[in-house]
């Protein structure tokens, strides 16, 4: 589908046009008292079951907005950045659309995407979790698409048979390290059913690991926030990584795999299945993931739970986001935003409910009436500790948004410098601080400093 | 090839005559080559109709319990399967047909026709064969862009239309330079124009090595990923490869879904090769690529 | 230019016309605007920048990257040519025996090849699994240490050669019919010296077969320098950037990371190396190459 824009710059699709306009009019709006009948274009990514809630709520939104049709567009993960890339360059770019941080700041900057002020107002901190607020220089371009932190998942049957307590919901209880890792040795079973914190445990015969972590960012930094590191310095001109905080936490990180034999290798992880499969099977005890897992642990027929992150000083996880912009080029500024919001809106998307995603405003975190849009709705799938593991979670320790949002150049600065050197570290070939002194090395000619 | 040359294992058994040991070893190594080589299509067929549970077993088992066949009708429901077939033949058929046209065309005018330049340009035309197909990727998208044909299937078929594909110039020119000059010769004494002579005369006897084109740009065709990701943005146009790639986003390490979507997409060539083999064996065999 | 001649000319560029067409749109406008694009710095979303040469400045300089994607690269082709030129032409040879069920066989060899490189890529990559493909169970169930595959720098070209080689059909099937044409009568002339099957295969089949060794040399380069969609779908260029094809980092350079110029930078820099080899290869060919018969 074209956008309008596109439609009357080039007569020559004019045949295009028909034949969508043709589409269009066939669903079942109908076009009764409309100035004009607006088609936008929205593009997304996720999973089939976020596909399907999507495709729902745009056919929602459609029908109660007669004079608005939106097609989505639901592009796979892989090939998402390209697509939008390539759309951007031939100025076909959607009205709406996901974007991935890499892009939107650089886009944004580059004065593509629609500065979002005069609809969201300049204070949206007021209501909204002021992590999920995009700006960059002057423009405001806007709101995440929903939030996510990252929590331990676990399978409480493997918790029970190995006598160990689940892990704490509530952030000012939560395991320290030194917990955390002594927890996840008890759980650890090689083949013959010896824990890893016995002498006979046997670290090549693993058969449950305590605990698999994410080798993603969202795996390994928080740990160095809350060890009181972070990832560069005030003006981004410089990476922190190999900060003794830093490079303590990550240590602490690599020890769980050679050191303590509680977690899997990378290569054990990133073959493996996803975490709900695992943990049904009895492979992991416990597992480190975002918040937007909990749709597909309830599909699973495990009894399961969650918690928050170990500490070492501070309580601290990540609020997770993906930029949700629409472009300058639109032609419907406001029809676009008003889908822009019906997206995220916990009352017409089902994706908050099934535990896919939080929300953006805090009055779905702060009022009774807003939890019980999603957490604590009727039919609603989310585990009781919910209300501590993600709503006073992701109110209170989620610190500053998560650098890597706010750094630029940093799709080259993780691809080139960062995730190698992570690489090297869980695949156990060097300590924690070598690969960080050459991730800091090289990524210094990189760096351009911050948005 | 002919079947004439072939022994049977009966033969092959009971036969004293000098050379059947050595035959027999070509047997028994063929016999292994041929399982090793289709380990892989078992081992894919095998995890397509296991349980989650099963496939995470170690050392792997070869026989699924329970048969999950359930795995298919669900990788399909992701994959809207028949549409997606349609829209694979609807670019695939008229690449093949314009692939033919174009290809044919250039190379009869290579292979058979003296003119200055021909060899010059053949030769420069051939350099495109290393052209690096990322190199012109982002230009020639912009300028389908301009014109307004994103998200059609034109940007796909055009091209093959312009003898895209310069292999199969290559290769029917190969094919061409080996027949014997004098067919053309004969038919020009008695007043054919290059064009009927390339018509009546050439293309009839040169039916093989047209299959083998049609059947390579056809595969070609069928196989693409790159192309329609890059012009296709709506999903109810997606190719069987381009929705392939879909599910592996979708479904990450579900490996059992994984291999019976991709058995389904292997399945459709599977057919047309099986059924179409041996005419294109024996045209590649008669094509002139021998020299 | 006499009458002929001219008209000769017309014949010849009306039929080459569709396909030159095609050359000059689909290729040569592309490549040139490529290099346009390549003396800027543009990441779509704003204006491109005129840079001058900065870009391939970069490149050659202080990119580690270039030099490391051209080296996985040439790596990569160094073994998967010949590797898989020699397993086609040895399972060639194997056909070209009288043994029962060719067909079958032939069938069989060819099968893999047709498979979409996208199912393929899903297939292999299953089957590398350290912890439960197909490949550490076969490596354990006959003693071997399990292995890393293309999860380990060290492992990951060769694996990807490994799996170069389950795809060699079509070249299979050119080197077969090459063998076909092999006159009898060579053969029993070495027979007559006294000469065994390797001094055949030396004197007889390899000198025959120059002309279809070349063309499977041409292709199988071109393939091997062009490999994208198994680092695309596998490997992500990694591990730590051991499988960093310099295809797979022109994409990741234009479509993730928007800097169209440095990525059109580096696809020239591509674009000139492979100039060079085919014009090695075709300006060698004729030392080597036994054209018998044919038109010219």
């Amino acid at each position: 589908m074209k956008t309008n824009k596109a439609n009357r710059k080039n007569p020559l699709i004019v045949g295009a046009l028909l034949a969508s306009t043709v589409l269009a009019t066939s669903a079942p709006a109908l076009a009764q008292d409309c100035d004009e009948q607006v088609n936008l274009t929205f593009t997304f990514w996720g999973s089939a079951s976020e596909k399907n809630d999507m495709e729902t709520a745009i056919r929602t939104f459609n029908e109660s907005h007669p004079c608005i049709t939106v097609s989505g567009q639901h592009i796979p993960n892989t090939g998402y950045v390209e697509k939008i890339t390539s759309m951007l360059a031939s100025n076909t770019a959607p009205d709406v659309a996901y974007l991935s941080e890499n892009q939107a700041f650089q886009w944004a900057s580059d004065g593509r995407l629609l500065d979002l002020s005069p609809y969201l107002g300049d204070t949206p901190e007021d209501t909204f979790l002021k992590n999920s607020i995009y700006r960059v220089e002057d423009t405001l371009m806007g709101t995440g698409l929903a939030t996510g932190v990252m929590l331990i998942y676990y399978n409480k049957d493997v918790f029970d048979a190995a006598g160990v307590e689940y892990p704490p919901a509530n952030a000012a209880d939560a395991w320290t390290w030194d917990e955390f890792v002594s927890n996840a040795e008890r759980l650890t079973k090689d083949r013959s059913g010896n824990s890893a914190d016995s002498e006979e445990f046997n670290p090549d015969a693993i058969d449950t690991f305590g605990i698999a972590m994410p080798a993603w960012w969202a795996g390994w930094y928080p740990f160095i926030v809350s060890n009181g590191g972070t990832f560069a310095n005030e003006d981004g001109t410089e990476l922190l990584l190999n900060s003794p905080e830093a490079v303590e936490a990550l240590q602490a990180y690599q020890d769980l795999i050679y050191e303590h034999h509680v977690a899997p290798t990378p290569t054990q992880t990133g073959t493996l299945p996803a975490a709900d499969i695992l943990m049904q099977s009895g492979k992991v005890a416990m597992s480190m993931d975002g918040m937007w897992k909990v749709t597909d642990f309830n599909d699973s027929r495990m009894n399961w739970g969650i918690g928050v992150l170990p500490v070492f000083d501070e309580p601290y996880t990540p609020l997770i986001s993906t930029p949700k912009v629409i472009f300058a080029s639109t032609q419907h500024p406001d029809e676009a935003f008003e889908f822009y919001q019906y997206v995220s809106n916990p009352e017409e998307v089902g994706l908050f409910k099934s535990g896919l995603w939080a929300p953006l405003e805090l009055e779905y975190f702060e009022t009774e009436e807003g939890l019980d849009k999603w957490v604590t709705s009727p039919d609603g799938e989310y585990p009781e500790e919910a209300l501590d593991a993600i709503v006073d979670y992701s109110l209170n320790y989620t610190g500053e948004q998560v650098p890597p949002y706010q750094i630029r150049n940093i799709g080259q600065i993780m691809n080139d410098a960062v995730n190698p050197a992570i690489t090297k570290m869980l695949d156990g070939t060097v300590d924690a601080q070598a690969a960080m002194d050459e991730a800091v090395e090289n990524a210094a000619p990189l760096m351009q400093g911050r948005w | 090839m002919s079947a004439a040359g072939e022994g049977s294992f009966r033969e092959l058994i009971v036969e004293r005559r000098p050379g059947a040991g050595k035959r027999r070893t070509a047997l028994l190594v063929c016999i292994t080559i041929s399982l090793l080589m289709m380990l892989p299509l078992a081992w894919l067929v095998r995890s397509s109709m296991m349980e989650m549970g099963q496939i995470f077993i170690f050392p792997p088992e070869w026989i699924p319990q329970p048969f999950r066949l359930q795995n298919y009708p669900e990788a399909l429901t992701v994959i809207p399967f028949f549409q997606y077939f349609i829209n694979s033949l609807l670019i695939l058929i008229p690449t093949v047909v314009g692939t033919l046209v174009s290809c044919s065309l250039a190379a009869y005018g290579f292979a058979r026709l003296r003119w200055p330049g021909r060899d010059a340009i053949f030769g420069i035309l051939m350099t495109t064969l290393m052209l690096p197909y990322i190199i012109t990727l982002l230009p020639t998208f912009l300028l389908w862009a301009q014109l307004g044909f994103i998200d059609t299937y034109v940007p796909l078929i055009v091209p093959h239309w312009l003898g895209f594909q310069v292999f199969f110039i290559f290769l029917l020119r190969q094919f061409f330079k080996n027949l014997p000059m004098e067919l053309d010769e004969a038919a020009e004494i008695d007043g054919a124009n290059p064009l009927q002579v390339f018509w009546f005369v050439i293309l009839p006897i040169s039916r093989p090595a047209l299959l083998v084109v049609a059947i390579l740009s056809g595969l070609n065709a069928w196989n693409d990923f790159l192309d329609p990701l890059v012009y296709i943005n709506s999903s109810d146009k997606y190719t069987l490869a381009l929705g392939l790639s879909q599910f592996t986003g979708l479904y990450t390490s579900q490996w059992n879904l994984l291999m019976a979507a991709s058995t389904v997409i292997i399945v459709p060539v599977l057919i047309v090769f099986f059924l179409t083999q041996r005419y294109f064996i024996e045209g590649v065999t008669m094509s002139g690529l021998k020299g | 230019m006499s009458k002929r001649a001219r008209r000769e000319l017309y014949w010849g560029l009306g039929f080459t016309s569709l396909a030159v067409a095609g050359f000059v749109l689909l290729k040569v406008i592309p490549i040139i605007a490529s290099f346009f694009i390549s003396l800027t710095d543009w990441n779509v979303a704003r204006s491109p920048e005129f840079i001058g040469l900065e870009n391939y400045a970069d490149m050659l300089i202080s990119d580690p990257l270039f030099w490391k994607s051209m080296w996985v690269t040439a790596y990569y082709a160094i073994f998967a040519v010949p590797v898989s030129m020699a397993f086609a032409f040895a399972l060639a040879m194997l056909l070209n025996t009288k043994i029962p069920a060719l067909g079958i066989f032939r069938t069989l060899f060819y099968l893999p090849s047709i498979i979409p490189i996208i199912a393929s890529s899903i297939l292999w990559l299953w089957m590398f699994n350290p912890d439960f493909g197909l490949f550490n169970a076969g490596l354990e169930a006959v003693g071997l240490p399990r292995q890393r595959f293309i999860y380990e720098e060290s492992q990951v070209i060769p694996s990807l050669v490994f799996m170069s080689m389950w795809s060699v059909g079509p070249m299979m099937i050119i080197f077969l019919a090459g063998l076909q044409d092999v006159p009898n009568q060579l053969y029993e002339a070495v027979e007559i010296d006294g000469g065994n099957a390797l001094h055949k295969l030396w004197h007889v089949t390899i000198p025959m077969m120059t002309p279809t060794i070349l063309f499977n040399l041409l292709i199988s380069i071109i393939t091997a320098l062009q490999t994208f969609v198994q680092a695309f779908i596998m490997t992500e260029g990694g591990p730590n950037n051991g499988s960093l094809f310099i295809v797979y980092y022109i994409y990741r350079k234009a479509f993730q990371e928007q800097q169209m110029g440095y990525a059109s930078a580096l696809a020239w820099a591509l674009f000139v190396v492979i100039c060079v080899l085919s014009y090695l290869v075709f300006r060698t060919s004729s030392r080597w190459v036994f054209y018998h018969g044919g038109a010219d």
